[in-house]
């Protein structure tokens, strides 16, 4: 059996960039399970914890579609409204449209929803690996052109515990709580603690590894977004 | 508890040996998280107060005050129109459409706050302003250094790292993050901001002592003198401004391009 060196104290040593947390991680005899259970186990508590949260400020307002039905019963009571409604057309149309947006930006600007919260708890285990596997490769694949050492098991280690600062989201427990972009700022720092713990690179070198999978993230989204402009494109065409 | 206290004067007096022990110690940047969101909870318990306070008053009584809140706004935004030459009976259209688009949100909001919810309305409303309170930390900074929060800290702080060592500076990730959050102390005056009349020089006083404080971290940090220390900070500031410009003047001349095209 593998000796197990991840601990709280080592997570939260890393969360505060001390670069021995790193090095204990990256000298495991598995450093990538140790990983993996790491961000398994963080994603599972805090999409808990953020359930919590979820269901007190869900419960501290009205229900969507009671304020949904509100918004609109005051917009038909305006005069603009008599006037539009004789278009022929115009309140399906609106009502359509109505609908679409109350599915859509509920969600986007994070109404409370249980459903979602409940969601959470096995989509945020699945995200996190599935970004750390796709960010670990990439970067280790640039340390090793770039003249780094290390082995991926390593680097895969030390790169989950660049997800640590993931662990506030378990303060999601209080209702309306809101995080902002800081944690990725976080996350990238210690990315770059990371790399450069792993495969002994210098400042500058370790820099352009963290960045570059960003580089390649772009890329793909802009392909992405290009062929599905060409999909749409030759559908309106045809048309 | 003390120690910690002297540390945090010594600093915002910008000595030496304050910024050096912080540096030094391999927990600093986890002393420089506490003191961002200690500063940041402590600035915000204004704001909290009040809005903890408006959560028990009755529904009705919250959507007055924002009418009457409205309402002052509109009157200032008279003159303002007065003032651009627009003619009177535009002026009166416009004032008109603005008091119909108000007295349509605030009748939502009204109708919105007299929906059931499952828990009591206070409780809901403290449970909402508690939230909003332990945001404060993890919330932006309208400016770099302009408030006591993670993100200035953390955000503003990697292109100021990376500025420095560009510069040749030799300090660490620890080190400098630790000894830089020691901006945020000065911050602690933003708990009067509210006050009338000395609240906006408090701010701005919290903001330059702040920003001082910033400077003689990434100095002591990096080993730098002062004048480096204010190069490395203002250089990612300086290299923002001149990109925003870059970018403007080149979707101007896009712009131009493209109706002269079109001609």
């Amino acid at each position: 059996m593998g000796h197990r060196t991840l601990s709280l104290g080592l997570v939260f040593r890393a969360l505060f960039l001390d670069g021995k947390a790193f090095e204990e991680l990256r000298d495991d005899d598995n450093p990538f399970v140790e990983g993996l259970f790491l961000l398994i186990l963080m994603g599972l508590a805090t999409g808990v914890l953020n359930l919590v949260g979820q269901v007190l400020a869900w419960a501290s307002m009205p229900r969507m579609s009671a304020i949904k039905e509100v918004v609109l019963a005051t917009l038909q009571q305006q005069s603009w409204w008599a006037q539009l409604s004789q278009l022929s057309g115009f309140t399906d149309t609106f009502q359509r449209w109505y609908d679409i947006g109350w599915q859509v930006f509920p969600a986007l600007f994070g109404a409370p929803d249980p459903t979602r919260g409940m969601l959470n708890i096995v989509a945020w285990p699945i995200l996190l690996v599935l970004s750390w596997l796709i960010y670990g490769l990439l970067a280790h694949g640039f340390a090793r052109l770039f003249g780094g050492h290390g082995t991926l098991n390593q680097m895969l280690g030390a790169s989950a515990l660049a997800f640590t600062p993931w662990l506030f989201r378990g303060l999601g427990f209080v209702p309306f709580l809101a995080i902002g972009a800081v944690l990725s700022t976080w996350q990238l720092i210690l990315r770059y603690k990371a790399v450069r713990t792993v495969h002994a690179l210098s400042w500058g070198r370790a820099f352009w590894v963290t960045l570059l999978p960003f580089a390649i993230y772009l890329v793909f989204w802009l392909v992405v977004a290009g062929i599905a402009a060409t999909v749409i494109a030759a559908f309106v065409v045809r048309g | 508890m003390g120690a910690w206290f002297k540390t945090l004067l010594n600093a915002v007096l910008f000595k030496t040996n304050a910024y050096e022990n912080l540096c030094d110690r391999r927990d600093a940047v986890m002393h420089g998280f506490i003191i961002i969101v200690v500063v940041a909870l402590l600035a915000g318990v204004p704001g909290f107060v009040n809005q903890f306070l408006s959560g028990l008053r009755p529904a009705a009584t919250e959507v007055g005050d924002a009418r009457a809140a409205l309402q002052q706004m509109m009157d200032r935004f008279a003159p303002a129109l007065q003032n651009a030459g627009i003619p009177a009976a535009e002026q009166a259209l416009i004032a008109q459409q603005a008091q119909q688009g108000m007295d349509t949100g605030l009748q939502i909001a009204q109708e919105i706050q007299g929906l059931p919810t499952a828990l009591p309305r206070p409780v809901g409303r403290t449970l909402e302003a508690i939230g909003a309170w332990l945001s404060k930390p993890f919330s932006s900074a309208s400016f770099p250094l302009g408030a006591a929060v993670l993100a200035t800290w953390l955000g503003y702080g990697i292109w100021v790292m990376l500025a420095a060592k560009l510069l040749g500076g030799q300090g660490t990730l620890v080190g400098f993050f630790g000894t830089t959050a020691l901006f945020a102390v000065p911050h602690v005056l933003d708990l009067l901001r509210w006050v009338p009349h000395v609240g906006t020089a408090l701010g701005v006083l919290a903001f330059l002592w702040g920003a001082a404080v910033y400077v003689k971290a990434t100095a002591v940090s990096h080993r730098f003198s002062v004048g480096h220390a204010v190069v490395a900070v203002l250089l990612p500031l300086v290299v923002a401004i001149i990109l925003g410009i870059l970018l403007v003047v080149g979707v101007g001349i896009l712009i131009a391009i493209a109706a002269s095209g079109g001609r």
